[in-house]
């Protein structure tokens, strides 16, 4: 919804001529709000340049004067810019390279997950090893020595099997 | 010259730089206060501009094209300043490093002196405001750039840049009343 305009037209109007200074910091408020709100209104004030007194340039200018950079700092300024460029060329080349590598990397990356993750998740088959998980057993005899260290033997078709040992902590 | 700068034609990207040079480097210099994160700001711009020509929409020109990008990263350098007191930009002061111009030292007349004291007064008064104002100021000090392409510049309404450019030069002519044209201070605010 629009602000009314009241006398926003005057100082519209004067903010279009360079008047800008007529205005009370109050009207400027007003008319800010207006034109942030119209932008048929803003559309009017858009194109123009605003005024910057000739004694107001001049002062900034002098401010300023002393304080620009050398002809040799605007040389190395030159250098340091020039200098940039080929960073940007050389990356804006790079780019579509590491772009094409992409995608076959992450595939391989993809498929070397997957098999990790199949083979974690595989039970794992026994291996030919001498040591065993002993799955049908009868306690033949308990060895103990000196009533620290007892023995679980188990006596099976190949003889003789020390299937567990404990360490009692005394 | 743009089209062949952004071919990548280096005697026109010079040219370009040559050309436009130094009002990237006040506009800089009005917003960050600092000579030296000014130069930067300016290396900063050009480098960009250079990079991002093909985008140039040549609805504007180069120059106030460049100028807003100048605006925008001189802003990120204030955002980004850690201490927040900028150092007085004194012309003798060391510590903005051999590279920049050396005084005048060739006598100054009266007159001199006081143009010198003016610009004294003018950084310090510069300095006092606040930066949007600032910002807003140092576009508007280029004296090229109108009321859209300050905003379009710093990306806010046509509205809030009439507001903070009055609010500056009201704040500037109040420090500095030798400068102000007849009548500026006279409006004051009105009782509510």
């Amino acid at each position: 919804m629009s602000r009314p305009l009241n006398n926003m037209d005057d100082a519209l109007q004067a903010a279009i001529a360079g008047g800008l200074d007529a205005l009370t910091p109050d009207q400027v408020e007003r008319l800010a709000a207006v034109l942030n709100e119209r932008p048929d209104l803003a559309a009017q004030l858009a194109d123009r340049v605003p005024v910057i007194e000739p004694q107001l340039a001049d002062a900034l200018g002098q401010a300023e004067r002393r304080s620009l950079p050398s002809a040799g700092a605007w040389s190395r300024a030159w250098d340091r810019i020039a200098g940039a460029r080929p960073k940007v060329a050389r990356r804006t080349r790079v780019t579509p390279q590491v772009l094409r590598l992409w995608r076959p990397l992450a595939a391989v990356a993809a498929c070397l997950i997957l098999a990790a993750a199949w083979w974690l998740g595989t039970p794992r088959q026994p291996t030919a090893s001498p040591l065993r998980l002993a799955t049908d057993l009868e306690i033949d005899r308990l060895e103990v020595y000196d009533g620290d260290t007892p023995f679980v033997v188990s006596l099976g078709d190949n003889g003789a099997v020390i299937i567990w040992v404990l360490e009692e902590q005394s | 010259m743009t089209d062949r700068a952004a071919a990548g034609d280096s005697a026109a990207r010079r040219a370009l730089f040559e050309q436009h040079r130094e009002a990237a480097y006040r506009t800089a210099l009005r917003i960050t206060r600092r000579a030296e994160d000014a130069l930067d700001v300016v290396q900063d711009s050009f480098i960009r501009a250079f990079d991002r020509l093909a985008e140039f929409q040549r609805e504007s020109g180069f120059r106030t094209w460049l100028l807003r990008i100048v605006a925008n990263r001189a802003l990120d350098v204030l955002r980004t300043r850690k201490v927040r007191q900028a150092v007085p930009l004194d012309p003798d002061d060391e510590s903005r490093g051999p590279q920049l111009a050396a005084p005048d030292t060739s006598g100054p007349s009266g007159q001199e002196l006081e143009r010198q004291e003016l610009a004294q007064r003018l950084r310090q008064a510069l300095e006092a405001l606040p930066p949007d104002q600032r910002a807003v100021f140092a576009l508007y000090a280029t004296g090229e750039m109108t009321y859209g392409e300050i905003a379009a510049a710093l990306e806010i309404p046509i509205g809030t840049v009439m507001s903070r450019l009055y609010h500056a030069r009201r704040r500037l002519f109040e420090m500095l009343p030798d400068l102000a044209p007849p009548g500026v201070l006279e409006n004051t605010p009105r009782p509510t």
